[in-house]
């Protein structure tokens, strides 16, 4: 149990990994994954944790963009999905 | 004179198979390149060296023919990347994918869109298929996953089990469908780090089928208040105000030159393209318009 930096709230080991994870993929910034873990019930975060504990070698960052428009694939000099 | 992006997207067409929940998409599905448009993308390519071609839609494996035309007319691709993204729907067998893939007359990658929308469509064994087409075919394969909700990356476990290749995520934008039906990625809170940050998408050129050239791939574009956004050329796009503005400066700098600074901002202005339209519609509000 370690307290999240300047909030002062603690965080469990799972919120940490969640929240890193979601940093991580680009999905929110960590205050905002912060916000959003603490939002989430048991199972919602047990079915996260597992993703984030899977290999996901080779998932790019999130783009803002839907899928039916243009995108980049992670190689070449591009810049987003 | 600026110079081009090093992608040029071409919106083939509207016409769709699928009827996915999340789409941006409202145009009326039978609007799709006419003779002359595709004349004017064929030189358009041949006249520039973009690095890459994508075809989108729509589902851009209904408009194959039209796509080659482009393509055939266009000279030496050699150099030049062809993509498309596309839904899958063909890809019943490894066999079927590989004989629509292989009707185009250059294509050198596939993203295939799949997602908890696509998959209400979509059989997951399609995805095997068409990635076993593009490797018999030599031709790159990634998945696009459209995300809704953090919670929707359950999938991409599922979706790993069709095969090793690249699967990259986009969060849904509120335009189209998806803002009809409440469905938009969602923020917790605002994050200003977005202010510091440039639009993604221009490093490309989009061409969407009866409207023009344009630096914007979704918001912007769907909005048919918003003028100044799309141009007939190349070169009117690229020396217009709006591809300046675009391609040099932050969100933060955006607002400033618009004269909408100063700002209270709602967690989904979190998103890059929420972000920009907003500002664009408050400068379109105050008569600030290009």
């Amino acid at each position: 149990m370690v307290k999240s930096k300047g909030r002062g709230k603690i965080m469990k080991k799972t919120d940490k990994i969640i929240a890193a994870f979601l940093v991580s993929m680009g999905v929110y910034s960590a205050s905002q994954a912060v916000q959003y873990v603490a939002s989430l019930s048991h199972g919602e975060k047990g079915s996260l944790e597992m993703v984030a504990k899977s290999s996901l070698n080779g998932v790019i960052l999130c783009s803002s963009t839907v899928s039916r428009v243009p995108g980049s694939d992670g190689d070449e000099d591009v810049k987003r999905a | 004179m600026p110079t081009l992006p090093p992608e040029l997207g071409i919106n083939l067409g509207y016409k769709c198979n699928f009827n996915c929940a999340h789409c941006a998409v409202l145009e009326p599905r039978g609007i799709k390149l006419s003779r002359i448009e595709e004349d004017l993308l064929a030189s358009t390519i041949s006249q520039y060296r973009f690095k890459s071609v994508l075809f989108v839609g729509g589902e851009p494996t209904l408009f194959i023919p039209s796509a080659n035309r482009i393509l055939q007319k266009a000279g030496d691709l050699t150099k030049v990347s062809v993509r498309i993204t596309t839904n899958g729907y063909f890809a019943d067998t490894v066999g079927a994918a590989v004989r629509v893939l292989s009707s185009f007359v250059k294509l050198d990658k596939v993203l295939l869109s799949y997602d908890k929308y696509h998959a209400k469509f979509l059989p997951i064994g399609h995805i095997e298929n068409l990635f076993h087409a593009c490797r018999k075919l030599k031709i790159k394969f990634i998945v696009t996953m459209a995300i809704g909700s953090p919670l929707d990356l359950v999938l991409l476990k599922k979706i790993r089990q069709a095969g090793r290749f690249r699967v990259v995520m986009q969060k849904v934008l509120p335009v189209g469908r998806a803002r009809i039906n409440g469905i938009a990625h969602k923020y917790p809170s605002f994050d200003s780090g977005v202010l510091e940050k440039r639009c993604e998408n221009s490093r490309t050129l989009m061409y969407f089928c009866g409207r023009g050239f344009t630096t914007c791939c979704s918001i912007l574009v769907y909005d048919r208040n918003m003028r100044g956004v799309m141009h007939g050329t190349p070169k009117e796009h690229i020396g217009s105000e709006f591809y300046r503005l675009m391609s040099k400066l932050s969100f933060r700098g955006l607002a400033k030159r618009l004269g909408v600074s100063c700002l209270e901002f709602s967690p989904e202005h979190s998103d890059r393209c929420t972000l920009c339209a907003h500002l664009f519609n408050l400068a379109r509000n105050r008569r600030e318009i290009l």
